[in-house]
């Protein structure tokens, strides 16, 4: 005697649950939360090596003003496509400041993609190993926070910004963070 | 040119397969059942075969002449590689692998409309099959075609091309996609038998037979090429590892420990009718864990959170063709009843039970492994926090489901088919119980006397290792005619517990010394004494190779080996590759790799690593790992008990051993 149907479907009910799954883990990425950003936490100490010059960066540029720090790599192709919105960041609010870190990448390269691309950022600084975006909580390139001026991390975006991101999340969130005066 | 003809033989085997598919509904009525039906089946899928494998050509063409006008080849190959490199590169990317797996579905669906078609009976089954077969390479040649087009030309044309991945530029791992799918896309035409068997309604020895050897030729070539991969990973990482329970390692497991399960209930269901609905769960688990597998390591879904949101579309067109094919095949298999010959009823205490148990356990195993490889994704589908599932709890869930596997393999040669009596089973069970004291004992005194799961495992191993090997000298000797089978289980058995012992030793017992070593300075290891004598940097066709010179002699001063780590710099795609050096004997490897020394602060851009090279100070990292040949003969040894299940397969009746 062969079970009854409901077990013999037990597969299909797996396969199902796999496939929703999947499928929202394709769909649906940006929106995991980061534990950083929910808890408003404070952003980690951190000293990198600038690229341009020899000179150490430390969170004390941050002070006081509200900052976009963006995790970018030369090797990575969603920063291409991300490049332009972070210009346009530039353009439109220049009182922001701009901080980007070069993860996982060497000097020479880092300094030839922003020679082809344009450099948006006010600082740029080397993460040669990755160990400054571990602290950050960092999994990839891109990501981007956004800094208020209490030095306090505040969104999180784990995934290239696009259009949407850009005018739904980001710029509403930079505009709340600007009428903020400490 | 070429590639535009490549590109069109594609769209014609598509029309070909399509073709295949319709054609028995559409010629008549009882067209599925005839054998003149499987005759005009076979000659379509020729069709498809030659215009795959034309387009198949048609694209290593382009590779060889570095043809970059073609966007893969401008992406993935160069003109300086070896022409081994260049031809290999067309499976070193993922449109390029996905033609393979297309090559390797009609290469099937050739196999499955002219294995046993000059014997009628079997032609209702061979018909449904190979319109199953076809069903499947109908949809991946969509895939192929729709969102990963290997066939189409970029503008403006490179001058050069971006070089294949150095990592891949080797031979083990140049042999290694084609031999996984192999693998992976055998189990296709198990599936597709599975579905036909369903389809029709009856299972039996019929069945079995034409099921048999493609699954040995899938579970063999997978075999092969895990180790391949396992062994390419050790020399080539240079992490001195050999198994990371990486998604990509554990997606090609777990098919394997599926068509293990599928194996062992065929040749039980051929013999005694048993376990006929478990068979054909398991004959459709294997394919579906292998496109899943495919699924996760060419989506990157696992690997990077980042790297496939360029592409969602390209992962849900896969995604859906997969869900589509599993869920009717499992739909099917729930809704239809078979028509099975009676099975032959059988005692607790017997074969046909302990070769269930193990497969209980070995599905399990597979399971468990795959629930630890996507677990980090239902989690934050869940959006709970990201995690990952490490080496430990593979290992630890291994160690716990292997052991009383191991139990039930080493009691399996003394039982009886259908039932054993205790008084008969006792004596050889005593013998086995005081090999297993002393093979406790022993390595519970290797390993200073600790006992823990690693070491109970261990001891099981080797007492399944000993009587499995003695048994089959003894028949040897006495010149019993063994069947194919006999062999292969007694071949296959042995070097399962080879494996183990041999992996889980070179894990324990490893040795490893990490240091900063200036050129002429000694360390010590094990009994050896290792001298850095020198660092050269030549220049290779596509490469540029630091290669130093590592001298070993013993505490004496005797000169013993030498070794030559290399470091590998490849311009065309900036990377640097490690080059481990390695000396292996029966009882252990010495590996070496070098590499320019890491400070604990990073250095100023200007302070590059060639400054530091000057003080001739490098990193050398020096292991002692015990038994790892072993384990590269272990899976040698299980290929070849394949391979004798391929090329001589005697009729079960004349198995002696009942």
């Amino acid at each position: 005697m062969p079970p009854p149907l409901f077990y013999r479907l037990l597969p299909v009910y797996g396969i199902l649950f796999l496939a929703l799954v999947f499928a929202y883990a394709f769909t649906d990425e940006p929106t995991v939360p980061s534990p950083m950003a929910t808890t408003h936490a404070p952003a980690p100490k951190w000293y990198l090596v600038r690229l341009d010059k020899p000179e150490t960066l430390s969170p004390e540029v941050l002070h006081g003003r509200v900052s976009v720090v963006n995790f970018f790599a030369s090797w990575c192709l969603p920063c291409v496509a991300e490049h332009p919105h972070i210009t346009a960041l530039a353009e439109h609010y220049p009182q922001v400041l701009r901080v980007g870190i070069a993860y996982k990448d060497s000097p020479q390269d880092a300094q030839r993609w922003l020679d082809t691309h344009s450099n948006p950022y006010t600082f740029v600084a080397l993460d040669p190993v990755g160990r400054n975006a571990l602290q950050w909580g960092v999994s990839g390139v891109p990501e981007t926070f956004l800094i208020d001026t209490q030095g306090r991390i505040r969104y999180h975006l784990r995934a290239p910004i696009d259009p949407v991101t850009l005018t739904e999340s980001l710029v509403p969130l930079l505009e709340g963070l600007l009428a903020e005066k400490p | 040119m070429i590639i535009e003809l490549g590109h069109f033989a594609f769209i014609v085997a598509l029309g070909s397969s399509l073709m295949q598919v319709v054609y028995p509904f559409l010629a008549g009525k009882d067209a599925l059942a005839s054998p003149a039906t499987t005759s005009v089946l076979s000659k379509v899928a020729d069709v498809t075969a030659l215009a795959v494998g034309l387009s198949f050509i048609s694209v290593m063409y382009g590779f060889w002449q570095a043809d970059f006008s073609i966007r893969l080849v401008a992406g993935h190959g160069h003109s300086t590689l070896p022409l081994l490199y260049k031809l290999t590169a067309v499976w070193g990317n993922h449109e390029g692998s996905m033609l393979l797996w297309v090559l390797m579905l009609s290469l099937f669906n050739l196999f499955i409309c002219r294995h046993k078609r000059s014997d009628e009976t079997f032609s209702p089954l061979i018909n449904r099959a190979a319109v199953t077969q076809a069903s499947i390479t109908c949809g991946f040649i969509l895939f192929v075609l729709l969102t990963s087009n290997p066939f189409s030309r970029l503008f403006p044309v490179p001058i050069e091309g971006s070089e294949l991945n150095p990592l891949l530029q080797d031979i083990a791992l140049a042999a290694h996609p084609p031999l996984l799918y192999v693998g992976y896309v055998g189990f296709s035409a198990i599936f597709s038998y599975a579905v036909a068997a369903l389809w029709y309604g009856t299972l039996d020895k019929k069945w079995a037979q034409l099921a048999k050897p493609a699954t040995y030729v899938s579970w063999g070539a997978l075999s092969a090429g895990i180790t391949l991969g396992s062994a390419w990973a050790y020399y080539e990482l240079g992490w001195g590892g050999f198994w990371f329970w990486d998604p990509v390692e554990n997606a090609s497991l777990i098919p394997w420990i599926t068509a293990t399960a599928f194996l062992h209930t065929l040749s039980v269901f051929e013999k005694k009718s048993t376990f006929p609905y478990w068979t054909l769960f398991l004959a459709l688990s294997c394919f579906c864990f292998s496109m899943v597998g495919t699924f996760l390591v060419r989506s990157g879904v696992l690997i990077s959170v980042h790297s496939f949101a360029s592409d969602p579309h390209r992962g849900l067109f896969i995604l859906a063709l997969i869900a589509t094919y599993s869920l009717a095949a499992f739909m099917l298999f729930a809704l239809r009843l078979l028509q099975a010959p009676p099975a032959q009823p059988f005692h607790p205490l017997s074969r046909e039970s302990a070769i269930m148990v193990n497969n209980l356990l070995t599905t399990t195993l597979a399971t468990c492994i795959f629930l630890g490889t996507i677990y980090p994704l239902i989690i934050e589908a869940l959006h709970a926090q990201t995690i990952s599932v490490g080496p430990p709890f593979f290992n630890h869930i291994g160690g716990i489901i292997v052991l009383p596997m191991l139990i039930a393999m080493t009691v399996v040669p003394l039982l009886r088919w259908q039932k054993t009596d205790w008084h008969t089973l006792l004596p050889a069970l005593t013998k086995n119980l005081v090999v297993l004291v002393l093979a406790l004992a022993g390595m519970a005194w290797w390993h200073g006397y600790t006992l823990s799961l690693a070491v109970v495992v261990l001891a099981l191993a080797a007492t399944l290792l000993l009587i499995t090997l003695v048994d089959y000298v003894t028949l040897l000797a006495q010149r019993t005619t063994l069947s194919a089978s006999q062999h292969a289980m007694s071949l296959a058995h042995s070097a399962f517990a080879m494996m183990l012992i041999a992996a889980i030793s070179a894990s324990l017992g490893q040795e490893e010394k990490i240091q900063f070593q200036r050129l002429g300075e000694s360390v010590p290891l094990r009994e050896w004494q290792a001298t850095l004598i020198d660092v050269r940097e030549t220049t290779q066709q596509n490469y540029i190779s630091q290669t130093a010179q590592l001298r070993f002699t013993t505490q004496e001063g005797a000169y013993a080996f030498t070794l030559f780590p290399e470091k590998r710099f490849y311009p065309a795609s900036q990377t640097t590759t490690t080059e481990a050096a390695i000396h292996s004997t029966l009882r252990g490897d010495v590996y070496v790799a070098f590499d320019t020394p890491l400070q604990e602060t990073e250095p100023l851009p200007s302070l590059s690593s060639s400054s530091l090279a000057q003080n001739d100070v490098w990193t050398t990292r020096l292991w002692f790992k015990p038994f790892v040949i072993w384990i590269w003969f272990s899976g040698a040894l299980m290929v070849f008990a394949a391979l004798i299940l391929i090329i001589k397969r005697r009729p079960s009746r004349q198995s002696r051993i009942v």
